[in-house]
This record gives C-alpha cells, sequence and structure tokens, in this order.
C-alpha cells in the first residue's frame, strides 16, 4: 500500500489508458479492491463489496475493447457510491436497520447512466443514517473515519464516498446533497464535492430524506473528474419531474481562464465564526484567486441568516412525513439521534412549513441582487471549523445536541435552501495535517462556472494529488491500528441504549427474532 | 391538548416527553423567525413564486454567461 500505483490517478486519466489500453480495467479494478479491503478495517467507509462481481465486470469491460466496439467515457472506471443509490436486484440500505434488508426492483436513473457510460460499480459505501448526519457517525453500521487521522470524523453523510475517493480506493461516487451532506466530508477528507443546482441530476430511485431539498451529489479527486461525472449523470429525466431540461456543459468548458471572472466574498453570515485556520486557509484561495485575474468583491447579503433556520422546517416536515410510518411502527428501530432529527418535523404546523416555502423566494431575491448582481460566484468556507475527533462529536441525542450540529451545515446550507450549485474544493491542510476546503455558489445552471475557477485554483495548488496518510501506513501500523479498534468495538456495542437500558447487541437480536425471517422492508420510505 | 397527546391521538406516534422538549422548544423559535421575516413579503405570495425567482435568475445568469462561452 505504500505507492499509489493507479491509485495515484484520477478518473479523467485512468479512463484514457484503459481506452487506450494502456491499462487494463481488470488490473485497475483488482488494484482499488486491494485499497478498499486495505482501508476498510480503518476507515469502515464500505457498506457492501462483491469483488467477483467487480472482476467479472471489469473482464467483460476490457474484452469490449478488444473487440474494438467504441468506448462510453467511463468505460471500466471502478467507482462506488453512497448506498442509498437503487440498483434493481442489489441491497441497499441507506445506513439504517430499517431498510438494511431492502432490494429495490429498480435502479436508479444516475446509476443507469454511469453504467451506460460504462462505469464499474464495485461497492456500498457507508452513509449516516438515511443521510441525516453532518459527522460520519452510525450508530447501526459504526462510525466511518477520517483518511488524514482516524481519531477525526469524515464529515457526513456521504462519509463512505468521501473517505473512498479520498484514498483513491475508486475514481469517484455518488452521494447526496440536502444540507450538504457531499460538499461536508468532501471538505473535511480534502476532495472535491459538487452540490449541482436542484432539478439537474434526476433522483430517481435515490433515497429520499427532504423533496423540495434533496439532490444528488458528486465526490471526486479533481475538479475535472468531478465535470466528467457530473456531464455523464446530469440532464432530464422524464422519471423524475423536477429534473430541467437545461444543456449541461461539457467537460471543454473547464478549461476556461478565470480572468477578468468576479468572485464575491462575504461580509457576514459565512464567517460568523470561523476557526483562525479555516479563515487562513480559505483567505488563501482568495488571494491564489486575485492572482489569476479574477475581481474579488466584497458583499453583505441580507436575509442570509434565514436560510437555516428555515430549511430546518421544511426539510424536518419532509422527512417526518416520508418517515411517517416508520415512526409509527418501527421506531424502535432508528438510532438515538435519527429518531431525535425526524421527530420535530411532525411537530410543526402546516402554516409554518409553508411560510418558510415562501420566504425562500425572498431569500433568494436577496441573495441574488447582492451577489449575482455583481459577480459570478460567491466564494465562501465550506465547513467554519475542523473536522473533529470522534469521540468529542458523538454527541448521540444528549440534550443540546443539535445545538453542537447546528455550525456543521452553517456554510452549507443556504446554497441548499435556495436550490444554487455548489462546489468544494481541497484548500490545503492544517498544521495537524486535516484537510480544509472552501465553496463556490453559482448561478442556478451554471455549473461550469463553478468548474472553471474551481479548476484554475486546482491547477495552481496542486492539493488535489495529495494522498491521506492512511494509504502509505505500513501493514504493521494497519494491523496495530485495527487491533486498536477491534478493541473499541465490545465498548460500543455494550452502550446500553437510551429508551430501552438494552445493549445494542441485546436490542438488534431482539429486533430480528421480532421480525422473523422475513424482516425486509420491501418499498421503505422511497420512490 | 400538550404535544405528547397530539402526537399520540393525531400522529399515532408513541412519545418519548425527553426526546420532545427541544423540538416543541425549536418549533416555536422557528414560528418567531418566519413570522419576522413573513412582513417584508408582500400579502399574497406563495411557495411558487419562488419557482419563477430561480427561473429568471437562471435565465438571466445564462444569457450573461453567453457571450463568454
Amino acid at each position: 500500500m505504500t505507492d499509489p500505483g493507479v491509485a495515484g490517478l484520477g478518473l479523467v486519466e485512468v479512463a484514457a489508458k484503459i481506452r487506450s489500453r494502456e491499462l487494463s480495467s481488470i488490473d485497475v479494478t483488482r488494484a482499488c479492491l486491494e485499497r478498499l479491503n486495505g482501508i476498510n478495517p480503518r476507515l469502515n467507509c464500505v457498506v457492501g463489496l462483491d469483488a467477483e462481481a467487480a472482476l467479472q465486470a471489469a473482464d467483460l469491460a476490457d474484452r469490449t475493447l478488444a473487440r474494438g466496439q467504441v468506448p462510453g467515457p467511463l468505460l471500466g472506471v471502478p467507482l462506488a457510491h453512497k448506498d442509498m443509490f437503487y440498483r434493481s436486484g442489489r441491497r441497499t440500505g441507506c445506513g439504517s436497520r430499517i431498510l438494511a434488508d431492502f432490494v429495490p426492483d429498480y435502479t436508479a436513473t444516475a446509476l443507469r447512466r454511469l453504467d451506460d457510460a460504462g462505469a464499474l460499480d464495485i461497492a456500498r459505501l457507508h452513509m449516516s443514517e438515511f443521510a441525516l448526519g453532518a459527522t460520519g457517525h452510525n450508530e447501526i453500521l459504526g462510525h466511518a473515519r477520517n483518511p488524514w487521522n482516524v481519531e477525526h470524523v469524515p464529515g457526513g453523510s456521504s462519509s463512505g464516498s468521501a473517505a473512498a475517493v479520498a484514498c483513491g480506493a475508486v475514481y469517484g461516487a455518488l452521494g447526496s446533497d440536502t444540507g450538504g451532506s457531499a460538499r461536508q466530508p468532501a471538505a473535511f477528507c480534502g476532495v472535491v464535492g459538487l452540490k449541482p443546482t436542484f432539478g439537474r441530476i434526476s433522483r430517481h430511485g435515490m433515497m429520499p430524506l427532504s423533496s423540495s431539498v434533496d439532490s444528488a451529489g458528486i465526490i471526486a479527486r479533481t475538479v475535472e473528474d468531478c465535470a466528467l461525472l457530473f456531464e455523464v449523470v446530469a440532464g432530464h429525466d422524464p422519471r423524475d419531474p423536477t429534473t430541467v431540461d437545461q444543456p449541461v456543459p461539457r467537460l471543454g468548458a473547464v478549461s476556461r481562464t478565470v480572468r477578468g471572472l468576479r468572485v464575491a466574498v462575504p461580509e457576514n453570515y459565512f464567517y460568523d465564526p470561523v476557526a483562525p485556520e479555516v479563515s487562513a486557509l480559505v483567505g488563501d484561495s482568495v488571494s491564489v484567486f486575485k492572482s489569476l485575474g479574477a475581481e474579488i468583491v466584497p458583499v453583505r447579503i441580507p436575509s442570509i441568516e434565514l436560510a437555516s433556520p428555515l430549511m430546518s422546517i421544511v426539510v424536518a416536515v419532509e422527512a417526518a412525513t416520508i418517515h411517517g410510518r416508520f415512526l409509527r411502527e418501527r421506531r424502535e428501530e432508528y438510532g438515538a439521534q435519527t429518531l431525535a432529527r425526524l421527530l420535530p418535523g411532525l411537530l410543526y404546523p402546516a402554516t409554518r412549513y409553508v411560510e418558510a416555502l415562501t420566504l425562500r423566494q425572498k431569500v433568494l431575491a436577496d441573495f441574488r441582487e447582492a451577489v449575482f448582481s455583481r459577480a459570478d460566484a460567491l466564494h465562501t468556507p465550506t465547513m467554519p471549523m475542523l473536522p473533529p475527533t470522534v469521540a468529542e462529536s458523538d454527541v448521540g441525542d444528549r440534550a443540546g445536541f443539535m445545538t453542537y450540529l447546528a455550525p456543521f451545515g452553517q456554510c452549507t446550507r443556504p446554497a441548499s435552501f435556495l436550490g444554487l450549485p455548489a462546489i468544494s474544493v481541497p484548500a490545503g491542510l492544517t498544521r495537524q495535517g486535516l484537510p480544509c476546503g472552501f465553496q463556490m455558489i453559482g448561478r442556478p445552471f451554471d455549473e461550469a462556472t463553478l468548474f472553471t475557477l474551481a479548476h484554475a485554483y486546482e491547477r495552481e495548488t496542486r492539493f488535489a494529488r495529495l494522498l491521506p496518510p492512511v494509504c502509505s501506513e505500513t501493514r504493521d501500523a494497519a494491523d496495530r491500528r485495527a487491533r486498536a479498534a477491534a478493541l473499541d468495538e465490545p465498548r460500543r456495542e455494550g452502550i446500553a441504549h437510551a429508551d430501552t437500558g438494552h445493549t445494542h447487541r441485546e436490542r438488534d437480536q431482539a429486533l430480528r427474532a421480532a421480525r422473523g425471517p422475513e424482516g425486509c422492508e420491501p418499498r421503505g420510505p422511497c420512490r | 391538548m400538550r404535544w405528547a397527546d397530539w402526537l399520540r391521538t393525531v400522529q399515532a406516534v408513541e412519545v418519548d416527553e425527553r426526546l420532545l422538549c427541544e423540538p416543541a422548544r425549536a418549533s416555536a423559535a422557528a414560528g418567531e423567525i418566519a413570522r419576522r421575516a413573513a412582513r417584508d413579503l408582500p400579502f399574497g405570495t406563495s411557495p411558487t413564486d419562488f419557482v419563477r425567482e430561480f427561473a429568471g435568475l437562471a435565465q438571466a445568469g445564462l444569457a450573461e454567461e453567453a457571450p463568454r462561452e
């Protein structure tokens, strides 16, 4: 694991090398599987993996090329996705106990488009339970870990996607992004995370959390890789009526110069407050844009502080509605924090929900006037803090847990609520070697400008080529760490559940017995 | 009727009073935010106006982008 080998390549490079038959898909896939198996005991980023099926698919890709057939743009490239994108006949657990045995009978449009482009789907990746969580904790699956320092969280809810991509174990991954679930772990793990414009990528076959806010997300090592994945999966889908038939920017749009582009920098809200090291690194990235010829425009954005609390109402109500049946019938199967986050949605009057949706227009109008009348994109931190340790952020459903978690979404939630595209880009490492990211927010359907700005920055700084230390650890060190983690596991299993007094293991056994052999939920709260 | 009773009877959800203290406070706080912000909106504004605003912004953005392509 010390030589990055093919893991050091980006998606665009490896796709080109497979197409030209300089590399075979089967060798690349074998390397990815080895890396996934190597990092997973330390990172807990994989939920399911079928090595034999992955190698068969890779072999088929190689044979397709050998026959001289025209390859798709991602032919033979190993990807893996957050375990909430449905694939017909394959288990999709959504990070939960409730849907642990859920086997969909149709395939998500985003996955079908990747399949059509020739990509391989080699694993199901860790996520927060039902995509509710910004840290990467999961009471059901165990907590995921940050590849830059396994004592720290990877961010969530697309925790496995960010961790696996950061290690070069796959070349890209789908996540989701309701309040920042792709951008937050991307920033904490040192990779690129995109939340596209609302309506850009089909959500057909993606587990819903909040219908008027959810987006699919894309996580990749470089901006170019992210843009290629976006090009493949974006576009109108008759199966998702919220998708819009707007032209999708091609990869060529990424390489334009940034000279003359205007980058807005907020004077309020987004830095209230931000950790000093984050502020310094994000500030450095502004200087890079300036040196590249972009114009920096300070802006003050009225009403922006309303976005997050209003979005809380919308997401809470929609999530509680989607989960209504499970809240009534299988409540005891939720993790404590997930349950405590879902229940408030039952408490809001309908008038308050409609008010919140109505006020979106005002917040967006103010944002447009303050930012887009003067600039092409808004530049902010992605996260106001560095990744905390797993232990310090393991707040469960203790009193005040939402107050602790609220700052995690401070910078990402405005773009979510307003439906705007946003990208998180690695801004470098702190003194402790932890990643930090900045975010750019653009006009609706103008992902091209975000890619252009982000790519120019990336070329100038090359943070995207860094691999975390967990990838170069010797086997002995990895074994020592795995043993330490194993010693930790019985303690987690032995923790008594707050509601019942039973340990998690006892509760699992009782639930399995109560559910009987079928146990699975054929449809769940899912489309 | 208390929230807990309302939930039990209307939503048919079993209630844990400990979990519901915070949501009840959050609901009240969010209501206050919505009331303050709503004062700036003209009478008759509806959630669908967001869609018009969004579409208008997208059009404006794309029109502005076009000459640089």
